[in-house]
């Protein structure tokens, strides 16, 4: 035996499957061969394990319960054939030694059985289809329909439309004549016999308590409720305001499934510290929205250790995507004076601290929509007739109206229209102002704790603590969810169940901006069930 | 080739092996303390392929009581030598526990075999000679069924981390 084989002998020593011969020729081998000397002892350890029965019946336990193959590749590898395979075959086949060459076999062409089998099964289908195959079922037949042509001659003359006796008569030749002088067309007198069917009942008189909108999804759907008295061209009972955007009602821009709601400021960086959120001052339920005289202090913004964001900054400019429809929906603008008197009871009982006084004609005062000049001033007078009414009106579909404020350089907080610029250390607070009464939950999702989450009543502006960004990335995202309905208080430990209900439901509502009277959003389902979800995007510079 | 040829033979490879696994001085001395053993206690056994197995068995224990002294002696730890527990020369949990281990290893590699090589492996723990596995395995030539087993050895020897007990190759 040459050294090279010898050293293949190895294997058999611990296991003891040498023979004498090959024993002594493998010690010997060893003597000589310092190598083969060294591998000999290290196998020492696995020949004293060996020796023991229950270490090799546990081993051949082992070697039997194979694990089946988890890829079919895997299963066709033949360094990977089964010993269940083995076994199911083995038992079939009594010569021993002719199952490992079986299955050799069988593995070595497993592709090529396996390709013979599937040709066969498909090809035995085809042919018994061709020979039995199905007869389709005659389920209904259409017959040649005849086609009553009515005029005012006689009804004897009535044809029935024969496709087969149609010809096709030759054009005459014919020279043609000077081309006439165009004259515009007359419709030709057309004397239309009397329609069989009943004349379709006039449309009926819209009722004032009722509207037609056009969901989201392109959907009519009758929303009960008091006709706003400023939806002129909507509570006419003639047709909805058709979406412009698209054929289903989404915003231009909008994805399926994004919420119908986003301002995008297009480009800019947000970095959103880390909220504290018990101790960051919140306008709370019982908590007044800013007025006052401590409202010409600006809110203190919310540094990182007071639970706030921590910014720096950079320039952005601000997009707002929106539908068409909902500031219909929503109800009636109500004027600066109007809610600044329907707000004061709310306000009365809080003391919420510096919300930023607001510019414009209000002169400091805490009314919405402060800078008055932006807003019609046909408006504003229809707003303040019907805010006195407003409260006690159930809303025609549940919406919310809010807005994005900025601090000024002054402390005060402005009213940002739509396409206004935002930079990362901007202070931004947002305000919102829902058309019924009900609850108010509004979350950050840099850190879902509930940033606001209180009652409000109808038309009463609430606004959240004042949040200021720092450093990049600039995106800052908020959860609003209003219902009418009390709801359970947003779990600050599990935020998650309120921001997939406001994720869910946010592609269901209508959004529209409306220059610094804000965005709308509305829910234009009946009764809106889920309220009004809805997601607000912020990118800054 | 008679035993004292045999012994000499056995010292020079002995040596070789242990200075591999220490230093030169304490591979002498196991050599010799190997040698003596099988020429005081052993001095019947005069076959090869008796007194090979015999010294490589005697070698291990040799090596390991070494280890254990030098651990005792605290040549690589510090210990005061009252923390030391005295040794038990009987078979030890820490025995018990690194043969349970290699086992276990020795479980999971076979598991990861090819089915030649697994066939193989079963074939020898139910004690069948190379003969036997080349019959019943069908091979044409015995040197076939050596170079699988070298094969699956290496293969498995690969599987196990490079040597049969954990840490040591």
């Amino acid at each position: 035996m040459r050294r090279e084989d010898i050293r293949k002998l190895l294997g058999g020593y611990a296991t003891g499957t040498l023979t004498a011969e090959e024993r002594q020729a493998l010690f010997e081998a060893a003597l000589e061969d310092q190598e083969l000397f060294d591998a000999l002892a290290k196998e020492e350890p696995l020949r004293e394990l060996l020796e023991d029965p229950a270490a090799r019946a546990r081993l051949l336990a082992a070697l039997d319960d194979s694990p089946l193959p988890s890829l079919l590749g895997q299963a066709l590898s033949p360094a990977n054939r089964l010993p269940w395979f083995r076994r199911l075959v083995g038992q079939a086949l009594p010569p021993a030694n002719r199952l490992p060459r079986l299955e050799q076999w069988l593995w070595d062409h497993a592709v090529g059985i396996a390709a013979v089998a599937c040709f066969l099964t498909v090809g035995g289908y085809v042919a018994w289809q061709a020979r039995n195959g199905w007869k389709p079922t005659l389920m209904a037949e259409m017959e040649r329909q005849s086609i009553e042509v009515r005029d005012s001659a006689p009804p004897e003359k009535h044809r029935a439309f024969d496709p087969g006796a149609v010809t096709r008569k030759p054009a005459p030749a014919m020279a043609l004549p000077a081309p006439p002088v165009v004259a515009p067309p007359r419709p030709a007198p057309v004397n239309l016999p009397a329609p069989r069917m009943a004349p379709l009942p006039p449309p009926p008189a819209p009722k004032s308590s009722q509207f037609a909108v056009r969901s989201f999804r392109g959907e009519t759907t009758e929303v009960a409720g008091a006709a706003p008295p400023l939806m002129t061209q909507s509570t006419n009972g003639a047709s909805p305001p058709a979406p412009k955007s698209s054929p289903v009602g989404a915003p231009a821009g909008a994805l399926p499934g994004m919420p119908a709601v986003s301002i995008v400021y297009d480009s800019g960086s947000i970095t959103i510290g880390s909220l504290g959120r018990p101790d960051m001052p919140q306008t709370g339920a019982g908590a007044a929205p800013p007025s006052g005289p401590g409202a010409a202090e600006p809110r203190p913004a919310l540094g990182r250790g007071a639970g706030g964001f921590a910014a720096s900054r950079t320039m952005g400019s601000v997009q707002v995507r929106a539908a068409q429809g909902a500031r219909d929906l929503y109800g009636p603008a109500l004027a600066p004076a109007a809610l600044k008197a329907e707000s004061a009871p709310a306000r009365a009982g809080g003391g919420g601290g510096g919300g930023g006084g607001r510019g414009g004609s209000g002169g400091g005062s805490a009314g919405f929509g402060a800078q008055a000049g932006a807003a019609p001033a046909a408006t504003l007078m229809q707003g303040s007739r019907s805010a006195a009414n407003a409260a006690a009106r159930p809303a025609a579909s549940l919406g919310v109206r809010y807005q994005v404020l900025r601090r000024a350089a002054s402390g005060e907080y402005q009213e940002l229209a739509a396409g206004s610029d935002l930079a990362v250390g901007d202070t931004v607070k947002l305000r919102f102002i829902p058309n019924s009464s009900g609850y108010l939950c509004a979350a950050l999702a840099a850190n879902p704790a509930a940033l606001l989450q209180r009652r409000v009543a109808p038309f009463e502006a609430v606004e959240t603590p004042g949040i200021e960004v720092s450093y990049a990335p600039a995106r800052l995202e908020m959860y609003v969810l209003f219902t009418r309905e009390d709801q359970p208080r947003m779990d600050d430990a599990n935020p998650f169940p309120f921001i997939t209900k406001v994720r869910q439901g946010a592609s269901g509502t209508l959004s529209e901006s409306a220059g610094m009277e804000g965005v709308y959003v509305v829910n234009p389902a009946p009764g809106a069930p889920n309220g009004v979800p809805f997601l607000i995007i912020l990118n800054f510079k | 080739m008679d035993r004292d040829e045999i012994l000499a033979k056995l010292r020079e490879r002995i040596v070789r092996f242990a200075a591999s696994h220490c230093e030169r001085d304490a591979a002498e001395d196991l050599a010799q303390e190997t040698l003596m053993l099988l020429h005081e206690k052993y001095a019947h056994v005069e076959r090869l392929d008796e007194l090979l197995p015999l010294s490589f068995q005697i070698l291990r224990f040799k090596i390991l009581s070494q280890r254990r002294k030098t651990a005792r002696r605290g040549e690589y730890s510090q210990v005061s030598v009252t923390d030391i527990p005295l040794p038990d020369l009987a078979p030890n949990p820490a025995d018990y526990l690194e043969r349970k281990e290699m086992l276990e290893r020795l479980e999971r590699a076979v598991g990861q075999l090819g089915e030649r090589c697994r066939e193989m492996i079963r074939l020898k723990l139910r004690g069948k000679t190379f003969a036997q596995i080349q019959e019943i395995m069908g091979a044409g030539a015995i040197n076939t069924v050596y170079t699988w087993d070298h094969r699956c050895r290496k293969h498995l020897l690969e599987l196990m981390g490079g040597g049969w007990e954990p840490g040591k190759r």
